[in-house]
């Protein structure tokens, strides 16, 4: 598994089993996390910070936009340009 | 820290206690003993402490947070957080000292965070100086506990956007020059599609009524913005489109992590006053600090104070770290409202009579209190964010 692979199925399992908590829900890389209402603004925060500490990045609030977490593989691409 | 630089805090915290003494108390502001009964007062304009809020701007409090660069004094928030609390033990009126925590933490933290050099240099520096107020309108009829269910929208023209709907329960609505609004640019995309606007109250089509008279903090005046057909230009969207949930959520964590910290000036003064009182109040040829019934209710009190400073500090040093979880935040919150709100029963029931009189601000802490268990978010939804945060 490479990088982006294996960075997506971490961002899975966490959203899957720390916010969603129900393993038979199945999310692809592409996903509607935001309007499928998978995350709400509760979560995202909960999902910022956990990025933050996997990854070692910081997310500004400004980035915290559709474009940037509307989907893991979005999330993915986003991370790739922080780290 | 050198003796003389501690010693030079020292006296600066000093000399802001007594100016909210002498300047910002409910006594000296509106000429009586205690502030307007909640039924004559309501929520209007007249309830607001003009003249208070002009001293405070004279005195540069407005701007401690603001960078010199917008006429500010530009304090670090472990600075400004000391400094809340010296105006909390001298200034008696909540409900002022909780109009200054929506301005600094709810509205110029947002513009200094997201807006552009123009907005700074208008809003920013019209509210470090005091000739600006502003409200944040969030609230919603059908919002809720889930703020940002809103029905409040925003469509593009050519020009800018028009606005339409009614904002509720915004802090010093009926006297502010402009307001944060929250409205959905993109309706499909939910929250996510929420932006945040700078609306002037002079604008065509906005309307700031005042809200029904409200338990406490009546300094602090209420009211609602009807946004009927309300067009603002481009230039009044703060920070990008659809970025209006994660202001929201930045602002919250700092409203929750600091809205507060003049209280723990008002707790450390309902203490000394009760020390004072339960050691010079002589009931039966003893003063009555010498029954544990009142000599542990001040050892709570203590406690619950410290508690709130510890947890204060940690807050600050968790900003200071742009650590964005709010967990700690919420926290906080809880702590010192129920802290003080219990402290505040503990006073009264240490005064007795005297505590429960209106003419004296125990009772008035106690219905002040209350309202930062609503404002900011309820306890309940704080609890819900906690337990979200492990996990459950």
């Amino acid at each position: 598994m490479n990088q982006p692979e294996e960075q997506i199925d971490t961002i899975r399992c966490f959203i899957v089993d720390e916010i969603i908590k129900d393993p038979s829900v199945e999310i692809t890389p592409d996903s509607d996390l935001l309007i499928g209402g998978y995350l709400d603004s509760v979560s995202v925060v909960r999902l910022v910070a956990h990025l933050e500490d996997q990854y070692s990045v910081k997310i500004p609030p400004e980035d915290i936009l559709i474009e940037n977490f509307g989907s893991i593989q979005s999330i993915s691409d986003y991370l790739s340009t922080r780290v | 820290m050198q003796p003389d630089q501690e010693q030079s805090i020292h006296e600066e915290l000093e000399s802001i206690t007594h100016f909210a003494q002498k300047s910002l108390c409910v006594a000296n502001t509106l000429g009586v003993a205690n502030e307007l009964a909640p039924d004559d007062a309501g929520s209007t304009s007249k309830s607001f402490p003009h003249a208070a809020w002009e001293a405070c701007a004279n005195a540069g409090i407005q701007g401690w947070t603001t960078p010199t660069t917008y006429g500010g004094q530009g304090y670090s928030t472990s600075d400004t957080c000391k400094r809340l609390a010296a105006l909390g033990l001298g200034c008696d009126d909540n409900g002022l000292l909780f109009a200054l925590g929506t301005q600094m933490w709810g509205i110029q933290k947002a513009i200094l965070r997201f807006g552009s050099d123009s907005q700074k240099e208008k809003y920013v520096r019209g509210l470090s100086s005091g000739e600006m107020i502003g409200g944040h309108a969030i609230n919603e009829p059908d919002s809720g506990s889930d703020a940002l269910n809103l029905s409040c929208t925003a469509k593009q023209t050519s020009n800018g956007y028009v606005l339409n709907g009614l904002k509720t329960y915004i802090t010093l609505a009926p006297v502010a020059r402009f307001s944060l609004v929250y409205a959905s640019t993109n309706k499909e995309h939910g929250r996510w599609g929420i932006s945040a606007f700078l609306v002037d109250a002079t604008t065509t089509g906005y309307n700031a009524k005042p809200a029904d008279a409200m338990m406490g903090l009546n300094s602090a005046p209420v009211g609602s913005i009807v946004l009927d057909n309300c067009e603002v230009p481009k230039t009044a969207l703060l920070g990008k489109e659809g970025l209006g949930a994660s202001i929201f959520n930045y602002l919250q964590l700092w409203e929750r992590s600091l809205l507060l910290a003049p209280q723990l000036g008002t707790m450390k003064r309902q203490l000394n006053n009760c020390i004072h009182f339960a050691k010079t109040h002589v009931r039966n040829g003893v003063p009555i600090s010498s029954h544990q019934s009142i000599s542990h209710k001040i050892a709570n009190m203590a406690i619950k104070l410290n508690t709130c400073q510890a947890l204060q500090d940690n807050a600050v040093n968790i900003l200071d770290a742009d650590e964005q979880s709010g967990y700690h935040a919420s926290m906080l919150k809880i702590q010192i409202n129920e802290a003080f709100e219990q402290n505040s029963r503990d006073a009264i029931a240490i005064f007795g009579a005297l505590g429960y009189s209106a003419n004296e601000e125990h009772e008035r802490n106690l219905r002040d209190a209350i309202g930062s268990s609503i404002y900011g978010g309820t306890n309940d939804m704080q609890r819900v964010l906690i337990a979200s945060h492990l996990g459950l």
